[in-house]
């Protein structure tokens, strides 16, 4: 990028455009969610660079960032660091402590850098909306882009996905620390210094097993690797070696790509019946239904308002005092109705 | 907290100020720990108290100790709150008085009767809380100070976690104070203790303008020796302390003539700096934005602004005279680029850079293209490859799982109210699933502004409730209070009472019994303030009992006039983190209704393990708290935990019957 043919008043572009790491700057950016300790493990790093004898900056994001959405961490060092922000295509690296969290970083990477991205993934209930079709807008699919490294951490330090032990993720720290090229006993004085006392032993472990899983999954890509001239070969192998990870991940991928319509599971398209007779208005349908589906109208009787949102769960049939409600089943196709819906439903357990 | 201390001691002695450091190590020795340990009213515990890297905001908490200061008072709000969680963390109740006012213009307040007894003080708060101060604020120059006053103002361009994004150096300006900008942390230590000592030569507060990125990104520290406390003593002179006509007449004239003198002084300050490189293009900056244009830039001349009020005139002036074009890059409103055309500087800048949001190197390097200052790369923006990246979703913040907001707004949006809601982690309750929120301006205006709906009357027969948290009802909801009791405000006020500031990350406030430091402290009875300001009709009520959270609500909303329900239960995060009996799903029993996930909690989501819809529910056992309301509200009981499966007892959708049974009385 820096400009040779600079005009009168052009002046040239500041750092960013070298394309070479060297050991003794880089810049990185940590992703994931809040709680999974992206802003510990950015202190880690950070101490490692000062060890160094280095200038280190890093930027972290508090506020609504705690309450389980997304975080953000961008860390530069070196001889002299003046923004503590980067520009896209700024970064060496990239550390994803959640699947979609590593991968929502991407345009920050260099030509050639490397992403090491944690196969955890934790779909989001904004995710999860689409009732009537169970489509999730989540990027399942592990086939990683170009310069994605996935890490199963849990799988590489022996742990069980379901307790989330937060001292799994220092797997990415000792992959990264293979990539950074700092000695490793500042990465081991680092990590005793900067995480809870408790699980020192647990995140020591972790690094171990990161850095040596990289090393041989690295050795084993090409001998000598160079990762900007192989990112090919990077995304074969690393889908070669988290097969297991990937069908298993993939299954859940193929019932939510594009969705279902619910006629396909429910045998019908679901329309609620109201007896408006038999209605007096008491607004226990209403108030129930997980879809909002009903409301009271003027005349203080039960009306479906927003019919399409129906899933048919039945719920207002069921509570309904005075037996005003009926789930009815229309075909997709046609017009006669198949009011069969409770034995439906049982079937479909 | 012990631990992170004296381990930053063994890393590097130097982060406390040399004759500071034994101090430290003999208090822990002695055990003379803040009370209350075991609580974590406070920042976590080994958080990055390491080798001098701090962020701006623990910079600041560091210089205000080293400058001998005897107070530092503020109210939590993002990004200012870590200053005095560190300084009471590094400090202890007899080196310094830490703590948490009920509002910024409470902490405005005492700040200045501590200055009048002689005492160095810190102000923290975000831009917004000086709106809350502002009275004071304004008129504070006019008494002046006997021990410095600093007043951390930490605006949030790009609202991380705010409802405006204010450009506060207006502030100073109106005020007519003195102005300092750190650009990193280095800086906000060394302004910091600067400031104190202008405050003192010019006998007025100083305003230390921060950013969130200043305040929240680390650097190396290097700190200067220590001073010791300056004790001064309360002398009267109510010429200059009673702000009667008369007085304040002759405190204008002072006033002004200071100014006058301070725009002098300003060409002499050493924290403004002329960086001649390339007489192409000269910047003109301040604060973080010197450091984007330091890295797009790195040729161009510089003059960095530490001082952004006064500014220097002269000195920008013979700048401007050195370079061929000149620039103004700042973040958010064109402050400087008016400051400088005021003596008729005009700078290139405003049409570059937006105004909005919060600037970035990119944004930086993108202006200079547009002026032509930079070549426009041809390279794509982003890495070979990276465009067959799938779409990545957008990951909301949401309320934690077991959080005791979700049942109040959860049943509100079953009553159909109109929800006037406020400043808090409760405002993720305008968002969906909840969804239950209709306005959200300004701490504690929603009693306010449910008054006005109320007395004006069209919400189309529902009834209208407002909704703030117990730190907020504080701050800013007892006078609303007054005035809807007195007027007769046909409202339902629901104050969610979760015991402590949760959104800023849980700190103490006055009806919380203790303190900044875990001491213990008399505790504020809110119940007994609704009744003594004449709320005929109080309700506590626990929101993980669905049921009667629905009833109370209920009865409120059908009474006339003016009713509270409080619904009291702790912070599941903070000050503990607390953690029931884990629940499960039993998906024999789960028919894929979907009522659960209208809660809008973490743990919560579809069963994946299973390829059938309507898609069952699953809880994450790692995020359950275990606090009951998803089974209290499961219609088909399918929602248990451990022990309920071998006691052979389920949970009835008891709680649904009673949810209908208030409806049906309403």
């Amino acid at each position: 990028m820096a400009s040779n043919q600079r005009g009168r008043n052009v002046m040239s572009n500041g750092n960013g455009g070298e394309n070479v790491a060297s050991a003794r700057s880089g810049n990185l950016v940590l992703g994931g969610v809040g709680g999974q300790g992206i802003i510990t493990a950015s202190n880690t790093i950070s101490y490692v660079c000062i060890e160094a004898g280095l200038n280190v900056k890093k930027s972290e994001v508090h506020g609504m960032s705690q309450r389980g959405g997304a975080v953000v961490s961008h860390l530069r060092y070196g001889p002299e660091v003046h923004s503590v922000i980067l520009e896209p295509g700024q970064a060496e690296w990239i550390l994803g402590f959640e699947w979609e969290e590593g991968l929502r970083y991407l345009e920050y990477l260099k030509p050639g850098g490397v992403a090491f991205v944690s196969t955890e993934r934790r779909i989001p209930p904004s995710a999860q909306v689409d009732r009537l079709g169970g489509k999730i807008n989540y990027a399942l699919d592990l086939v990683p882009p170009i310069g994605v490294v996935p890490v199963d951490t849990y799988r590489i330090t022996g742990k069980a996905a379901v307790e989330r032990t937060a001292s799994a993720q220092t797997v990415l720290l000792g992959a990264l620390s293979v990539e950074m090229g700092l000695p490793v006993e500042f990465w081991h004085k680092a990590i005793e210094a900067t995480v809870p006392p408790k699980t020192i032993k647990a995140n020591l472990l972790s690094f171990e097993n990161g850095r040596s899983w990289y090393e041989e999954w690295k050795g084993s890509v090409v001998p000598g690797h160079n990762t900007s001239s192989h990112s090919e070969d990077f995304s074969n192998r690393s889908n070669n070696q988290h097969r297991a990870g990937a069908s298993r991940l993939k299954k859940i991928g193929d019932s939510s790509e594009a969705g279902i319509s619910i006629s396909s599971w429910m045998g019908g398209i679901p329309r609620v019946e109201i007896m408006r007779d038999w209605c007096k208005g008491c607004n226990i349908c209403v108030s129930v239904c997980p879809e909002r589906v009903l409301s009271i109208d003027q005349h203080e009787i039960a009306v479906v308002s927003e019919p399409d949102r129906c899933t048919g769960c039945g719920l207002c049939a069921r509570l309904c005092p005075d037996l005003a409600i009926d789930i009815l089943l229309d075909a997709a196709i046609g017009d006669e109705p198949v009011p069969s819906l409770a034995k439906k439903r049982g079937d479909s357990r | 907290m012990k631990k992170g201390i004296e381990a930053t001691m063994e890393v590097k002695p130097g982060l406390v100020a040399h004759n500071g450091h034994e101090d430290v190590d003999e208090r822990h020795r002695n055990g003379a720990e803040p009370a209350g340990k075991s609580v974590k009213h406070g920042p976590a515990e080994n958080t990055s108290l390491y080798a001098g890297l701090l962020s701006g905001n623990e910079a600041i908490a560091l210089a205000t100790w080293h400058s001998g200061a005897g107070m530092a008072v503020g109210y939590p709000g993002t990004p200012s709150t870590e200053t005095l969680e560190y300084l009471a963390k590094i400090t202890s109740a007899s080196d310094i008085y830490v703590e948490w006012s009920t509002n910024e213009k409470v902490a405005m307040d005492v700040a200045m009767g501590a200055s009048l007894a002689g005492d160095r003080v810190l102000v923290t708060t975000k831009h917004v809380g000086l709106n809350v101060a502002m009275d004071s604020f304004m008129t504070s120059p006019f008494i002046g100070v006997n021990g410095g006053v600093v007043i951390l103002d930490a605006d949030d361009p790009g609202m991380h976690s705010s409802q405006n994004e204010q450009d506060n150096r207006y502030l100073a300006r109106f005020a007519g104070i003195p102005m300092l900008e750190p650009s990193d942390s280095q800086e906000a230590y060394e302004f910091t203790r600067t400031a104190f000592e202008l405050s003192e030569k010019w006998d007025t507060p100083v305003m230390l303008r921060m950013t969130t990125r200043v305040s929240h990104s680390r650097s190396k520290v290097i700190p200067e020796p220590m001073q010791s406390p300056k004790k001064g003593e309360f002398h009267r002179d109510q010429r200059k302390y009673v702000m009667l006509p008369a007085n304040a007449r002759a405190r204008h004239v002072s006033h002004l003539d200071r100014l006058s003198k301070m725009e002098q002084w300003a060409e002499e300050v050493s924290f403004n700096s002329e960086e001649m490189r390339s007489s192409l293009v000269g910047v003109v900056t301040s604060g973080i934005s010197y450091q984007y244009v330091r890295d797009v830039l790195p040729e161009a001349s510089v003059f960095k602004l530490g001082l952004t009020f006064p500014v220097p005139k002269e000195k920008l002036r013979s700048f401007a005279r050195k370079v061929d074009r000149l620039f103004v890059v700042e973040e958010l409103e064109p402050y400087l680029k008016e400051e400088m055309a005021i003596f008729g500087l005009v700078a290139e800048g405003a049409a570059l850079f937006p105004r909005n949001g919060e600037l970035s190197p990119r944004l930086v390097r993108e202006g200079f293209q547009k002026a032509g200052v930079l070549e426009v790369t041809k390279e794509p923006a982003l890495p070979v490859g990276t465009q067959s990246v799938p779409a990545v979703g957008p990951r909301f913040p949401l309320l934690c799982s077991g959080c005791s907001h979700a049942t109040p707004f959860f049943l509100l949006r079953k009553f159909d109210a109109v929800v006037a809601g406020d400043i808090g982690c409760y405002t993720l309750g305008a968002t969906e699933p909840l969804a239950s929120m209709d306005t959200c301006l300004s701490m504690g205006s929603s009693i306010g502004i449910a008054i006005g709906l109320a007395k004006a009357g069209r919400t189309g027969g529902r009834p209208v409730v407002a909704v703030l948290g117990d730190s907020t009802f504080l701050h800013a909801g007892i006078p609303p209070l007054i005035d809807a009791v007195h007027r007769e405000a046909n409202i339902t006020v629901v104050v969610l009472d979760n015991g402590t500031t949760a959104m800023t990350g849980g700190q103490p406030h006055p009806a919380t019994s203790s303190g900044i430091r875990g001491q213990s402290a008399p505790k504020v009875d809110i119940p007994a303030i609704c009744s003594a300001v004449g709320v005929s009709q109080v309700i506590v009520v626990d929101p993980y009992d669905v049921g009667a959270t629905s009833m109370a609500l209920q009865n409120a909303i059908s009474k006339d006039g003016v009713s509270v329900v409080i619904t009291a239960r702790s912070c599941v995060e903070s000050p503990v983190k607390s953690r029931g009996r884990i629940y499960h799903v039993d998906t024999s029993q789960c028919d894929g209704c979907q009522l659960c996930m209208n809660l809008g909690c973490p743990a919560l989501g579809w069963d994946f393990s299973l390829d059938i819809m309507p898609k069952r529910i699953t809880i994450d056992a790692a995020l359950c708290s275990g606090c009951t309301v998803c089974a209290q509200i499961c219609p088909q009981g399918a929602i248990l935990s451990a022990d309920s499966e071998t006691d052979g007892y389920r949970n009835s959708p008891s709680c649904l019957v009673s949810i209908n049974d208030s409806v049906q009385r309403g």
